[in-house]
């Protein structure tokens, strides 16, 4: 019995909602149809989990929750569940006639959203419309949230944790929150500690991107993927989830990408800005207070300077990983532009390169043609970058934080000033400075994409420190990103949504802030980046700015995520000086 | 009048099945969803369910006394079973089931063969109870319609 209409309901809402009821047993798909369209509910019923499976597939968005029974005869109830849960991402709720607590504890492993005993009663079937709500409400939050979960991601480093995120109702703000702190001392090496739960380093999800990417995105499966990734310790089941996010997150990508915020609207209102003055010891002419984003990048201790041209010393200290970080965060912020490139396929091989991939071609604003979106995003990224890039000085130094400093710099604005500036070369960045593609053109592209993504990385406009020197320009990547007047880039806010509009043009008008989304995708909570949002980086302060930094740009080292730039207000970046993020 | 005393004797019918343990109150959610457009689903539903049940027992049957008891087949369709008597309210039949399901999960053809028999003997009772109840059901029906007419 489906209805043609593709919305779930109509004004009386949950009336309308369309279920699909699985359950070899005719004696109980009659009654549950009965119940169900009691409920005012729009009911299907198959016999089959194959047969299900069919009619979702056919129907891509013909329902809108799934009801099955757990013991089938052509395929375990669990595993149509998993199929669902990945493929088409609907709330499945489980049934039997076995309560066994062993039985449910697995619907819910295998992400059930409800485990309902038979015999089912009426007032159960009418509530389940909540578990459609609480979906949406969770993927408008995560939305909202993606700028925080960028700036904790940035903060936590490259490491990406997988939470299962499926299992709705974690905040995922406190969660990446836990996870940065565990993340502090870690490692940063490709899944370096084998945690309770699978850290999807930026290695890691590389790999993941290349083999989906390889298989080819219409016909990935866990199994699939896994075997192509060939990394020992992880399951079918990491992968499985990791894929789900992964898919969300390219959703929300394509629907941040329609919604294209201009520049900045990324508010990481919940990171506070840690005082970049504190951090930015060196920075001469970086006034780090000045720029929200600054803030927002605040390498922890890290003395970002890298606006300081002089002052890189690509000796590795401490000094040069934070300024890496810092850069990265500029970087980012400069990522933050509007274009939400969200490539997590840049996502992935940002981190590959960012073993200090002398790869990073200048900044220049020449986009490697190869890469769709992830060129696009780093010549932009390169541009916007540069002035991150005098980091590079001291990123040299940089520990190779390995992929996680990576700084996506999608969206650096090709504003010469700033390419110049953004000499994140590689060099020595370990954490080479990754443009991450924007997103949305990795959506579509991003299969293509995988590998120039990394040549992306390569031409990574790293500029030279002597760039990177220019503090002034520098100014906060973010700050340039956001376009505010950044002290050295004029990349004043216009300038910066103009700067965006090159990339823009450059890659892909879908640019979001890539960074962004890689950053929120790789922690396992694919939140659309609010990339066009990055714009607005003015208010290094907000933390939103940070949103658009790839986190992985954010030297782990630091791992402490400072507020960014708030990509919505006016980017203080005159004021802030050099905002080293 | 017949119609009030039919369905009276309908109710009291019901609830000494249930004062046995024979049925639960699912048989009466399942009543609940008989609308004025499917007068039938009562006896729909009894239908089904019984003949299902009845290929299922026979099924079942033959699984245990075959030269080598198919025991993962007797799990599946105990199992199958237990889900269906519960549809319909069986909750006795239901139990039995889940017995012979354990038993035959462990290999147990004595206790499977214990646990047939009780299930047999729950179904004799669950059936004869529905069957009653789908005669007055009918007449209730056909009161209902000839009223109608």
């Amino acid at each position: 019995m489906e209805n043609g209409f593709s919305s779930p309901r109509s004004e009386s809402f949950p009336a309308g909602l369309r279920v699909l009821v699985v359950d070899d047993d005719p004696t109980w798909l009659k009654i549950l149809e009965k119940m169900l369209k009691k409920c005012a509910y729009d009911v299907t019923t198959c016999h089959l989990a194959r047969e299900a499976l069919n009619l979702l597939r056919e129907r891509k968005d013909g329902y809108d929750i799934v009801i099955s029974d757990v013991n089938m005869p052509d395929m375990d109830g669990f595993k149509l569940l998993e199929h669902v849960g990945l493929e088409m991402d609907l709330p499945v709720i489980m049934m039997s006639v076995d309560g066994e607590t062993s039985k449910v504890m697995k619907g819910v492993q295998h992400g059930a959203c409800d485990y309902l005993l038979k015999p089912i009663r009426m007032k159960e079937l009418r509530n389940i419309w909540q578990h459609v709500f609480r979906k949406k409400i969770h993927e408008i939050r995560d939305i909202e949230h993606e700028n925080i979960d960028i700036i904790q991601m940035s903060r936590n480093g490259s490491d990406l944790s997988d939470d299962g995120h499926m299992y709705c109702g974690e905040d995922y703000n406190s969660k990446k929150r836990k996870d940065f702190d565990k993340n502090d001392d870690k490692d940063f090496g490709d899944h370096s500690t084998k945690k309770h739960r699978v850290v999807w380093s930026v290695d890691l999800h590389q790999k993941f991107v290349k083999a989906v990417n390889q298989i080819g995105f219409d016909k990935v499966g866990p199994k699939k993927i896994l075997d192509l990734m060939n990394v020992p310790w992880l399951t079918r089941e990491n992968v499985a989830s990791h894929l789900q996010k992964y898919r969300l997150y390219l959703s929300r990508l394509q629907k941040e990408n329609d919604l294209k915020a201009s520049f900045g609207g990324i508010k990481h209102s919940d990171f506070p800005p840690k005082d970049p003055a504190a951090s930015y010891g060196h920075q001469s002419s970086i006034s780090l207070n000045q720029n929200d984003v600054a803030n927002g990048y605040q390498f922890c201790g890290s003395n970002f300077i890298a606006q300081d041209a002089d002052t890189k010393n690509p000796e590795g200290d401490l000094k040069i990983v934070s300024e890496m970080t810092e850069i990265k965060r500029t970087l980012t912020a400069d990522v933050s532009d509007p274009q939400k490139a969200r490539s997590s396929q840049s996502f992935g091989h940002s981190f590959a390169s960012l073993e200090t991939e002398a790869s990073y071609p200048a900044f220049d604003s020449t986009n490697p043609p190869e890469f769709s979106w992830s060129e696009n995003t780093e010549t932009q990224v390169k541009k916007e970058l540069k002035p991150h890039l005098q980091l590079e000085d001291g990123y040299s130094q940089l520990p190779p934080h390995g992929p996680q400093h990576q700084i996506q710099m999608n969206q650096l604005q090709s504003d010469p000033a700033v390419t110049s500036v953004v000499s994140l070369t590689g060099r020595d960045i370990s954490g080479s400075i990754e443009i991450k593609p924007l997103f949305t053109e990795f959506k579509s592209k991003h299969v293509s994409h995988v590998s120039p993504t990394e040549s992306a990385i390569d031409t990574f406009p790293v500029q030279t420190k002597s760039q990177l020197i220019n503090h002034q320009s520098f100014e906060p990547i973010s700050t340039v990103i956001s376009s505010t007047k950044p002290q050295g880039f004029n990349l004043s806010i216009t300038d910066l949504e103009s700067s965006q509009r090159n990339l823009t043009s450059a890659s892909d008008p879908n640019f979001a802030p890539i960074n962004e989304d890689l950053t929120v995708w790789l922690q396992g909570d694919y939140y659309s980046m609010n990339f066009g949002q990055s714009i607005d980086y003015i208010d290094y302060d907000d933390p939103g700015f940070l949103a658009e930094v790839p986190f992985y740009l954010y030297d782990p080292l630091t791992a402490d995520f400072q507020c960014p730039i708030d990509s919505t207000t006016e980017c203080p970046i005159v004021d802030q000086g050099l905002f080293i993020a | 009048m017949v119609g009030t005393d039919l369905r009276q004797q309908l109710n009291n019918y019901i609830q000494s099945m249930r004062d046995q343990g024979i049925l639960d109150s699912q048989f009466q959610s399942v009543q609940a969803l008989k609308t004025e457009e499917n007068p039938h689903f009562v006896l729909e539903t009894i239908t089904g369910f019984c003949s299902d049940a009845d290929n299922g027992i026979a099924q079942m049957t033959r699984y245990l006394e075959g030269p080598v008891v198919d025991f993962t087949n007797l799990t599946g369709l105990s199992h199958f079973l237990r889900g269906s008597s519960s549809s319909i309210g069986g909750v006795r039949m239901a139990l039995a089931c889940r017995d012979l399901r354990r038993a035959s999960e462990a290999n147990n053809k004595q206790g499977c063969i214990e646990g047939m028999a009780r299930l047999k003997h729950e179904y004799n009772s669950l059936k004869e109870g529905l069957n009653n109840i789908s005669q007055i059901e009918r007449q209730l029906i056909g009161n209902a319609q000839r009223g109608r007419q």
